[in-house]
């Protein structure tokens, strides 16, 4: 084998390494080596669906520009700058949370007859690998899409998308400084991790602004300020052509030392800061308040699952701007709200059980050896769930109150609480087959599809006898009482199949 | 009448993983006050037993009672009698010691404050108590599991491999600690490749190869009836592993 074959087959076999490490390893040891190969494999895979899925929305907003205005195709560079970097930006933090093996890849790798610039560089090609599709579709669009609507196009948003790589680099690169200075146990770590998904939101709800965004080509702003005045570069001012060429060049550069000293981070020890030795206080609980601690603590230190924590979080923070701010209930009616925003809130809520099932796996094998009912277990879960929707809920029904100075709002709301219950069972028959099947709650695409399905299904019927209620001219309360009952059905249903399913 | 029922009654116990047979018709029981060691090479089977008495693997035939109970018919109860110590205990990493005994004591109903602090000082485990598991070592790792075994004071213990990369300090106290156990009527079941540990606390051993009971009895009975000084060479001899060694050695050369 030549020089560079090896040097690729290196690189290929530490990709997959890393790619064990941040989507397999941190969930689970001891499966067997099926499971563990199909774990992978998944891993693998999800490479493409994210491609697939960035290739589609690249597409998408190519399209849209398409139809718009002169003046607003101008944006097109600015989309791009924001997709590239969700698209770069998310995965690559996903990894760096993963990697907390990070350090024993780096040791092997140090025992290799290669220099250390080699091994960093070896390193950066293996994490540049889990992007790579991604990033050359998004730039296969970006070229071509320009191509589509103006040479002049290509040029801005190819600029864009490099300065956009580099500020992601950069931001990934802040955040595992900051990261690797607190114990994962402080308080102050755990907020971190929460505010962590700040950049992304940030920057998503910059599209909303964009979208606002009044475009005109000759103004200052879009001609001196930087990333806004790639609308400038696309309508062909050369001031803002050289400006941008300047910015993308600089930030660019930042950007590839960031991505090379992060590659280097990802793949080191980390040193966990030294312990003030003797008092400790030992707390006892109850068996379900110390359940629901746990999980709750569990949850809130894992990067990983914590993002499906805030979900709901950002959730609320956007619908109190809109239904308070925006004064969205007055304009379209608390029908099509609940229906638009609150129901799609407790849709996210529903997925909570599942991330608190998966918390409790990574010491799965030790929760098996404890005496813990499944009922207790099952009522631990429902009650976290239920404590995060009712304090979420609260702020987003009192938004919705404040314009329509309706207590039906609170009953609306609220009752909600009981299809999400019916979710949580769902969910724990779900989860329980999974373990029983040795998925391990890690399933297959196919069940994974299937379970969403029925999790929509579990909150859309009664959600549909709401709505029948208001096509058959029922009072308001009267809807509520439809849907209360659609779902204690539905609760009673499942109940009788989860205590047939046994974990 | 009432039966007091014996800490641990395996009998003709099958475990399969798939078409592998791992444990092959095993029997043995534990009387209180014992202390049994399962002694076997790699892959002999001791995990799989161990697994099917906490009900953590479905045994394909057989059972294991665990004071007259089996995990599958009561598991609450199975459980609530053991504390267990698995072979690469998987903890909840990113707890602290000090969380994650409140949870098992909690989960335990366990009140004893005063004892947890004792367990916790007798392993020297006081400066880790608020170190994440993750980063703790091995050994501070395997402390950590053999405290959360003991929190509860259970009737029975069962050690996978309990040894492992504990220190000679801990090691004392365990054993110590074990004495303790048995002498208050306390049961247990270890497992181990370590044999001076196995010979020193003992009461009785039985050697497992290929997931089938080669020989049981006091480690004197033993070493009279195999002709063995330690044993080390009793297990090699019974297992019929010696000639593999002799073998193994001459291609090395
Ligand atoms: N989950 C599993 N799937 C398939 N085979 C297994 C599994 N666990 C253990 N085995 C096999 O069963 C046999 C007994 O293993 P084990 O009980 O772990 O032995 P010991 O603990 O004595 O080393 C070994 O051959 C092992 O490879
Ligand atoms: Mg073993």
């Amino acid at each position: 084998m030549d020089k560079s074959a090896k040097g690729r087959a290196l690189v290929d076999s530490l990709y997959k390494e890393i790619v064990f490490q941040s989507y397999v390893a941190s969930r689970l040891t001891g499966l067997p080596t099926a499971q563990v190969n199909r774990l992978i494999r998944n891993g693998l895979r999800s490479k493409y669906v994210v491609t697939g899925v960035y290739g589609f929305i690249f597409v998408l907003i190519m399209f849209a520009t398409l139809t718009m205005s002169v003046d607003g195709r101008l944006i097109f560079p600015i989309e791009a700058f924001i997709w590239v970097f969700l698209l770069v930006f998310l995965p690559t933090l996903q990894l760096s949370y993963g990697a907390s093996a990070g350090g024993q890849i780096r040791e092997m790798l140090d025992t290799l007859p290669m220099t250390t610039a080699q091994i960093e560089r070896l390193s950066a090609r293996a994490i540049l690998k889990t992007i790579d599709a991604p990033l050359a579709i998004a730039f296969s669009v970006l070229i071509l899409g320009g191509i589509l609507v103006g040479p002049l196009f290509t040029l801005s948003s190819v600029l864009g998308g490099v300065s956009s790589l580099g500020i992601a680099m950069l931001a990934i690169l802040l955040l595992m400084r900051t990261f690797r200075k607190f114990n994962t146990t402080s308080r102050f770590g755990s907020v971190l991790r929460m505010v962590v998904v700040v950049p992304a939101i940030f920057v998503w709800v910059l599209t909303g602004y964009v979208a606002n965004l009044k475009v005109v080509a000759t103004s200052p702003t879009m001609i001196y300020t930087p990333i806004l005045n790639l609308v400038g570069v696309s309508a062909g001012n050369s001031s803002a052509l050289y400006l941008a060429l300047i910015y993308t060049l600089i930030i660019g550069a930042v950007g590839y030392k960031s991505f090379l000293s992060a590659s280097t981070l990802l793949l080191s020890p980390l040193v966990s800061t030294p312990q003030k030795a003797g008092r400790f206080k030992i707390r006892v609980r109850s068996q379900l308040a110390s359940i629901v601690v746990t999980d709750l603590r569990q949850v809130v230190r894992s990067p990983r699952l914590i993002g499906f924590f805030v979900t709901p979080l950002v959730f609320v923070t956007i619908l109190v701007y809109d239904l308070y701010f925006g004064g969205a209930v007055s304009r379209i009616g608390f029908d099509f709200v609940f229906l638009q925003d609150i129901v799609p809130f407790v849709f996210a809520i529903s997925y909570m059980p599942y991330v608190l099932y998966l918390s409790e796996l990574r010491g799965y094998s030790y929760f098996k050896i404890l005496p813990v009912r499944n009922s207790m277990n099952v009522l631990s879960k429902m009650l976290t769930t239920l404590i995060v929707f009712f304090g979420l809920g609260s702020i987003m029904a009192y938004a919705a109150y404040l314009p329509l100075h309706s207590i039906y709002v609170f009953a609306a709301v609220y009752s909600l609480g009981l299809p999400l219950a019916a979710s949580v069972l769902l969910t724990t028959v779900y989860f329980n087959y999974s373990i029983n099947k040795m998925s391990m709650g890690v399933a297959g695409t196919l069940t994974s599809i299937l379970f969403t399905v029925l999790n929509i299904i579990v909150l859309g019927i009664p959600v549909g006898f709401y709505y029948a209620g208001a096509l058959l001219g029922a009072p308001p309360l009267m809807r509520v009482a439809y849907l209360c009952v659609a779902s204690t059905v539905e609760l009673i249903a499942l109940l009788i199949v989860e205590t047939r399913v046994k974990p | 009448m009432f039966v007091v029922d014996d800490p641990l009654v395996v009998d003709g116990l099958v475990v399969r993983y798939g078409a592998k047979v791992a444990v092959d018709g095993l029997s043995f029981r534990l009387r209180p006050g014992e202390v049994y060691g399962l002694l076997g090479p790699n892959g002999a089977g001791k995990t799989s037993t161990i697994k099917a008495i906490l009900g953590l693997v479905e045994p394909s035939s057989g059972s294991a009672l665990v004071y007259g109970k089996r995990a599958k018919d009561d598991p609450v109860y199975v459980k609530s009698k053991i504390g267990a110590v698995l072979e690469n205990p998987v903890l909840f990493d990113s707890l602290t010691p000090n969380e994650f005994f409140e949870f098992v004591a909690s989960v335990r109903g366990v009140r004893d404050v005063d004892r947890i602090r004792a367990l916790i000082e007798a392993f020297d485990l006081q400066t880790y108590m608020e170190t994440p598991i993750a980063a703790l070592s091995l050994g501070n790792k395997q402390k950590v599991a053999v405290v959360a075994a003991l929190l509860h004071s259970p009737g029975l213990l069962i050690l996978d491999e309990p040894f492992n990369g504990l220190d000679v300090r801990a090691v004392a106290i365990f054993k110590d600690i074990l004495l303790k156990h048995i002498e208050k009527g306390g049961a247990v079941l270890f497992s181990t490749h370590i044999m001076e540990v196995a010979e020193k606390i003992c009461t009785r051993v039985g050697i497992i190869h290929q997931g089938r009971m080669v020989d049981e009895g006091t480690v004197d009975e033993l070493k009279q009836r195999i002709h063995g000084s330690s044993l080390e060479e009793i297990l090699l001899k019974a297992t019929q592993l010696e000639k593999d060694v002799a073998e193994a050695l001459k291609g090395l050369g």
